[in-house]
């Protein structure tokens, strides 16, 4: 065949009647593109076999594709975690999980023992419960402390945090004199910064105090 | 491993076990063996999955674990056990005919779960066949057909463990006894009994559980043993050729002998042992009812014939005869590969092809005056064969300088290569089959999933004894144009199931021939 184009390039080497081509016929037309993904059949193939014997081959294996899939041998592919939390994924991807393979660890790796979940779930679950009565307890003793110190001095009482609490106690002595009357419990705001117009009628008196009003 | 096989694999795998074990099957295709780290990162999967999954692989005997040279465990795939995950259904389809349902139950079981101890397996059959039958079949039943499918070895023990020394090895060291692989062990049948009847909470159980309620073969697992039931399938492939050439009592015959001689001889060696034929007549008359006159001119026939099943070796006490399984095997591939021939090119280039296989080495012009074709159809004819690779040629120079025109092209037959060739067709249309059935289930996964639930509603409509009309108020559920789309689906998807059953049936005998070779 690589003959057939040599030689048609550089003059007839090949004997060309053994190739079944006359003198004078057409040589076939070259092949431009690769042969087509889906050629067509010209007849129709024979029909598979089919019987009761297959029947039942089919049925098996239908019915073990399923048992396979229900099993806990089937592993759920990684779900991706899509933007919004849809109220249908309930019970689109809710299905059964299988029930649970129990493997006879002796016989694998020891790098292969999957934990059980539900010690899993136990650990997670203590570690923060533990914390969170650590952290109750120290709030408490804080919360104590400034109460003592509160019923003592007077002193804002939203130190939570111990620096806060410390700085506070620290600044009240000082302070005291000087933001007595601008400081309340709850409020950030200078308190002789509101006027609720209790004055308004006395002011009338004497304007010399106010600036010009507008 | 060529591509298709390993496509082939990789699309079984996720057919049966879901994507993340097909992800880490083809990664250990691809890669030879690697340690549970390297899968990890070149799969980008969690953690707990890739473990999952390897444990699903080594449980159903597709993966094996051996300690590297670095101390880390090395995970290798066996790709022609994945390939047999196709033959499942036909493995127990042959149960059930040699030992019935109880036999098809518990091939069944040992499939789906790869490795079980003796009384789980008795346990759980027994349990399905009672749910099943109303006459239950008691534990005893069960366990004497396990005890017939070990003992004509088509169930066999798993690897062992090894007894552990002083320092615990990273990984079990597995071995396999041959003396042990098909010893029985001693099980409870009463636990099993005891367990089918009581309805205790689980929790009670495992506070109660002592020595006495274990079974004592918890270390002992079982599997099927492939290799038996392809030398029960092969057997059964001659005697139908034998029974579609020469007719039904040929293939008693053929039966019988072979059946005398599968207990002395190697299945796979390429003649069986030899058979007398006294004992050819004492068996056929009594296992069929041939009558013993009619059984020498059978054994001629069969001995005489082309597809040569029988040989026979010597006269010696009226003649001494062995199945040629090599040769009737070769029969077998030929006639195969004859019909793919046929089907594909025409009848015209199957005369050619047989011409040549009868023929061996023939020239073009001999070609031509051998077939009875005309000169130009034989060319195109033998260069189509030629082109597609069925057909080899050998040059025979007439000259030292090997001129073309001065040199004998004699084309021959290949026999193993076409047969390897016509494999991976095979492997390459089955994972087409798998991928096109895959993608019409996805396609019409709505509307299926649509008609489960519809199903399920009309079943617990049923149970509860509802009316006529609202079973079919909810049958009404689905259209007719959706019913419609429904058949069509199904009858696609059986379709191409078929085609997968029969293309296993066809690449089981081609694999059989070449690691026959070896």
């Amino acid at each position: 065949m690589a003959g057939r184009g040599r030689g048609r390039g550089r003059g007839m080497n090949i004997n060309v009647e053994a190739l079944g081509f006359g003198r004078g016929e057409a040589l076939p037309a070259p092949t431009l593109e690769p042969p087509p993904l889906f050629p067509n059949l010209e007849f129709k193939p024979r029909p598979l076999l089919s019987g009761e014997e297959h029947d039942y081959i089919l049925a098996l294996k239908q019915e073990l594709r399923g048992t396979l899939k229900d099993s806990g041998f089937y592993v759920q592919p990684v779900v991706q975690k899509k933007d919004v939390e849809r109220y249908t994924d309930k019970y689109q991807h809710g299905t059964l999980s299988g029930s649970e393979i129990k493997f006879d660890w002796k016989r694998f790796p020891d790098e292969l023992k999957l934990k059980a979940p539900k010690r899993k779930l136990s650990q997670v679950g203590n570690k923060p419960s533990c914390k969170k009565q650590r952290i109750n307890v120290d709030v408490n003793s804080r919360l104590e402390e400034l109460e003592s110190l509160e019923h003592t001095k007077e002193s804002d009482e939203e130190g939570e945090k111990k620096e806060e609490a410390e700085e506070g106690e620290g600044e009240v002595d000082g302070d005291e004199v000087i933001d007595e009357e601008d400081l309340e419990e709850g409020t950030d705001y200078a308190m002789s910064y509101f006027d609720n117009g209790d004055n308004y009628l006395d002011e009338d008196d004497d304007n010399l105090d106010d600036g010009p009003t507008y | 491993m060529s591509k298709a096989k390993n496509n082939l694999c990789s699309v079984l795998l996720k057919e049966h076990f879901g994507e993340v074990v097909q992800k880490i099957g083809t990664l250990l295709m691809k890669k030879g063996s690697m340690p549970l780290r390297l899968l990890i990162i070149d799969s980008k999967l969690p953690l707990q999955k890739v473990k999952k999954a390897l444990c699903v692989l080594i449980q159903h005997n597709l993966v094996e674990f051996k300690v590297g040279s670095r101390g880390f465990p090395e995970y290798t795939l066996l790709t022609d056990n994945a390939l047999l995950l196709l033959r499942y259904p036909r493995y127990i389809y042959n149960a059930k005919t040699l030992y019935g349902d109880t036999g098809e139950l518990i091939i069944e079981e040992l499939l789906t779960n790869g490795q079980m101890t003796m009384s789980a397996v008795v346990g759980k059959v027994t349990l399905r066949l009672s749910e099943a039958t109303e006459s239950g079949v008691s534990v005893n039943q069960v366990k004497d057909v396990f005890v017939k499918l070990v003992e004509t070895q088509f169930v066999q023990r798993c690897s062992v463990l090894q007894s552990f020394d002083a320092e615990k090895p990273v990984a079990p060291t597995m071995n396999v006894y041959e003396k042990e692989m098909y010893l029985i062990p001693e099980i409870k049948l009463h636990l099993i009994r005891k367990s089918e009847g009581s309805d205790e909470p689980p929790a009670k159980k495992r506070r109660v559980e002592t020595q006495e309620d274990k079974q004592p073969d918890e270390d002992i697992y079982w599997r099927v043993n492939f290799d038996r039931f392809h030398h029960y399938l092969r057997d059964q492939a001659l005697i139908t050729a034998a029974s579609r050439r020469l007719g039904p009592k040929a293939a008693d015959i053929l039966r019988t002998i072979l059946r005398l001689a599968e207990t002395r001889s190697d299945p796979w060696a390429p003649t069986t042992c030899c058979v007398s034929q006294q004992e050819v007549f004492e068996a056929v008359v009594k296992e069929t009812n041939i009558v013993k006159p009619e059984i020498p001119p059978y054994l001629s026939v069969l001995t005489e014939d082309s597809a040569s099943l029988l040989s026979k070796v010597e006269d010696r006490g009226g003649g001494v005869y062995t199945v040629t399984t090599y040769k009737a095997l070769q029969q077998l591939v030929e006639a195969i590969i004859m019909s793919v021939v046929e089907d594909r090119f025409g009848s015209k280039c199957c005369r050619i092809f047989r011409l040549l296989l009868m023929k061996k080495y023939l020239e073009q012009k001999q070609i031509e005056d051998l077939a009875m074709i005309p000169a130009k159809d034989t060319k195109e004819y033998t260069y189509k064969l030629f082109q597609e690779k069925f057909l080899n040629a050998h040059e025979v120079p007439r000259t030292m300088d090997h001129a073309p025109s001065r040199t004998f092209f004699l084309f021959y037959v290949n026999i193993s290569q076409v047969c390897r060739m016509v494999v991976e067709r095979c492997y390459k249309a089955a994972h087409n089959a798998i991928s096109r059935q895959e993608w019409e289930t996805r396609e019409n996964k709505r509307l299926l999933e649509k008609q489960q639930r519809v199903e399920a509603i009309i079943a617990t409509l049923r149970e509860n004894s509802a009316d006529q009309t609202q079973i079919d108020e909810v049958e009404e559920m689905i259209t007719p144009p959706e019913r419609a789309q429904l058949s069509h689906t199904k009858s696609v998807v059986n379709k191409l199931e078929r085609s997968q059953l029969q293309l296993d049936e066809t690449m089981f005998i081609l694999t059989l021939f070449i690691n026959f070779r070896k």
